[in-house]
């Protein structure tokens, strides 16, 4: 059971390092912003590492050369399309479909730029060394990853509780207010974007150090736990909220809750997918995925119609 | 004369899809990314139907339609609380956990390697190769739709479709079911879906996940819809044939033989985040006559 459960902290680590990224830019539109961009500039962050590795920069130099690419064409997507989009106030699928050719170009890209996939990063094996602790034998960078994690989690978290949490649930509430009492919303959402491609460069390096192959649809294997993730914390942080008598109810709490349960539903959806994946052999990664959203989209409140129509129990 | 049955069929496979997509798309306002599956599930059909069950290929055919008509009505069960953006992304999970389902259940599908010894499929007093075969039987059938969709856009069903779409509060007080509306749209999707995978199945070598996969099916769909931009039938005509230049386009730019393969997808995406970024996804039909009142105020 211990074994299980640590063996698991690592997918885990990354699914919460996505998940936090991913949460950040769909936190920002009142609908949600389903930014599946995300996966792109993360593999291109990847293709970016390797060239770094490969012309002897070191691991610690290339993952900031990651971490700024990401954050680099986090702002450049949010400054050429979604700023555009906001201006055009245009619908949620159009945001979708974007962020969809978004991502098969960093995709495309990537793959013409990095040559025959799967592709082996060519990392010393120190790295990959086994610790034994408590019966689970993880690598050192998987170790590492964990850690990572858990201090950006940390930030993060903070960042939530405190004004800039509040200000981005301003924006999202609505960016018109937002402009006309508080500041420059524009600047605010460059700035989530900027932070959440550098945490999702960050994530996306880690993922592939632990693994040291880059696989064809590596972009979308790292983003779709992510929107599970969030979606998931989204409605069962609404549900508990909604539990909280209306005098006990503060936004803070609120806040701190919602991002607590990133951290606590990537560890169940990582525990989920190790004990499946251990169970029945081949890979069944997205089935669970899929599984899971279908429930939470059952029982949430999240992504439902303004008013559902007769007919549909609420 | 390979590369024209190829082409052809090609063609047929894409007007067929568009035509499928654009009822839930254009008229419900429902993006599907998993078109991909429902026509896996109809090619998977016919394969298992005829080589392991050895049935005859008519009723093949007719058992993959009527197996999508209770895959159209879960579509539409879980579709009825979600907003439009959700249920695409919802569908584009499916995609992906539907791939992993045809690649995985070796038992079923054949997994990797999956099914072949398929009948090629000759018309009868016609001198056409298999494949051509293949891409008229999918011409008539994309025709047969064609008109099925061109007379339901002007009757009230067409128009509570797109009424559910644009205000469904008001459309369920004007006395329309929009769950209703919306399960019959998604039935009809899937049929049409299933029936173009099942005839499809007869020109492939062997029925194999590959060929249903999210970004090489789906994706071209979309954007054939996004591309056509309207509503009406021919718009998704239009987008179909937009797709299949852009694609063939593709192929042909001056590229080394290590990246060929990764261009024309590359080419996919650049158009999706071109034309939504120029026009929303009001299509290239509204971006014409956009520019031609333009000119018409300056001339």
């Amino acid at each position: 059971m211990i074994k299980t459960l640590l063996e698991s902290t690592p997918d885990a680590a990354i699914f919460l390092l996505a998940a936090i990224s991913f949460g950040m830019v769909w936190a920002s539109r009142r609908e949600g912003l389903f930014h599946l961009a995300l996966g792109g500039l993360m593999i291109c962050s990847v293709g970016l590492f390797n060239h770094a590795v490969n012309a002897g920069l070191g691991i610690p130099f290339s993952i900031g050369v990651a971490v700024i690419t990401g954050a680099m064409l986090g702002l450049a997507v949010e400054l050429g399309l979604y700023r555009v989009f906001r201006r055009r106030n245009v619908s949620g699928e159009s945001f979708l479909l974007a962020s969809f050719g978004l991502l098969i170009v960093f995709e495309r890209v990537t793959s013409m730029s990095l040559g025959t996939m799967p592709l082996s990063l060519e990392i010393h094996r120190g790295i990959v060394e086994r610790i034994n602790f408590m019966g689970s034998e993880l690598t050192a960078i998987q170790w590492k990853t964990v850690s990572v994690a858990l201090v950006v989690f940390i930030v993060i978290a903070f960042m939530y509780i405190g004004e800039w949490g509040q200000k981005l649930n301003a924006v999202r509430q609505s960016g018109f207010l937002y402009d006309w009492r508080v500041g420059r919303s524009s600047v605010l959402l460059a700035g989530v974007s900027l932070i959440s491609g550098a945490i999702a460069a960050l994530g996306g390096v880690l993922y592939h150090l632990q693994h040291r192959i880059v696989i064809e649809r590596a972009a979308m294997a790292y983003i779709v736990p992510a929107f599970v993730v969030v979606l998931s914390a989204e409605s069962v942080g609404g549900l508990v909220a909604s539990l909280v008598p209306p005098h006990r109810h503060s936004a803070k709490i609120d806040r701190g809750l919602r991002v607590g349960l990133y951290l606590l539903m990537a560890f169940l959806l990582a525990i989920l997918t190790q004990v499946v994946t251990r169970v029945l052999e081949p890979e069944w990664k997205n089935v669970i995925l899929l599984g899971v959203t279908l429930l939470v989209l059952r029982f949430g409140t999240v992504g439902r119609r303004e008013r559902l129509p007769a007919g549909v129990t609420p | 004369m390979n590369y024209f049955a190829d082409l052809a069929l090609r063609l047929a496979l894409l007007l067929n899809l568009a035509l499928a997509l654009n009822i839930p798309f254009r008229w419900g306002g429902r993006l599907i990314l998993s078109q991909g599956i429902f026509v896996a599930m109809g090619a998977y059909v016919v394969a298992i139907s005829i080589v392991r069950w050895d049935l005859h290929p008519a009723l093949a055919v007719l058992l993959a339609g009527l197996i999508a008509v209770p895959s159209g009505w879960l579509l539409a069960r879980i579709a009825a609380p979600l907003s439009a953006a959700t249920f695409a992304l919802l569908t584009f999970l499916l995609a992906l956990a539907g791939m992993e389902i045809l690649e995985n259940w070796d038992s079923l599908t054949g997994g990797r390697s999956g099914i072949g010894g398929l009948h090629n499929l000759f018309l009868p007093g016609l001198n056409a190769s298999p494949k051509m075969s293949v891409a008229l039987v999918l011409l008539l059938l994309g025709l047969l739709f064609f008109l099925l969709a061109r007379f339901l856009f002007q009757t009230q069903f067409g128009r509570a479709v797109r009424a559910s779409r644009d205000d469904a509060t008001g459309a369920e007080l004007d006395g329309i079911s929009v769950i209703r509306v919306e399960r019959d749209v998604f039935i009809l999707f899937a049929v049409h879906s299933a029936l173009a995978g099942a005839l499809w199945a007869f020109a492939l070598p062997r029925v194999i996940p590959e060929y249903f996969d999210f970004a090489v099916l789906s994706l071209p769909i979309v954007l054939a819809c996004i591309l056509g931009g309207g509503e009406q039938p021919r718009h998704a005509l239009l987008g179909a044939l937009l797709v299949l230049a852009l694609d063939e386009g593709a192929q042909r730019l001056p590229t080394t033989p290590e990246v060929r393969a990764d261009v024309p997808l590359l080419v996919v995406g650049i158009a999706y985040v071109v034309v939504t970024l120029i026009n929303g996804d009001s299509g290239v039909l509204s971006t014409a006559n956009r520019f031609k009142a333009r000119l018409r105020r300056y001339m």
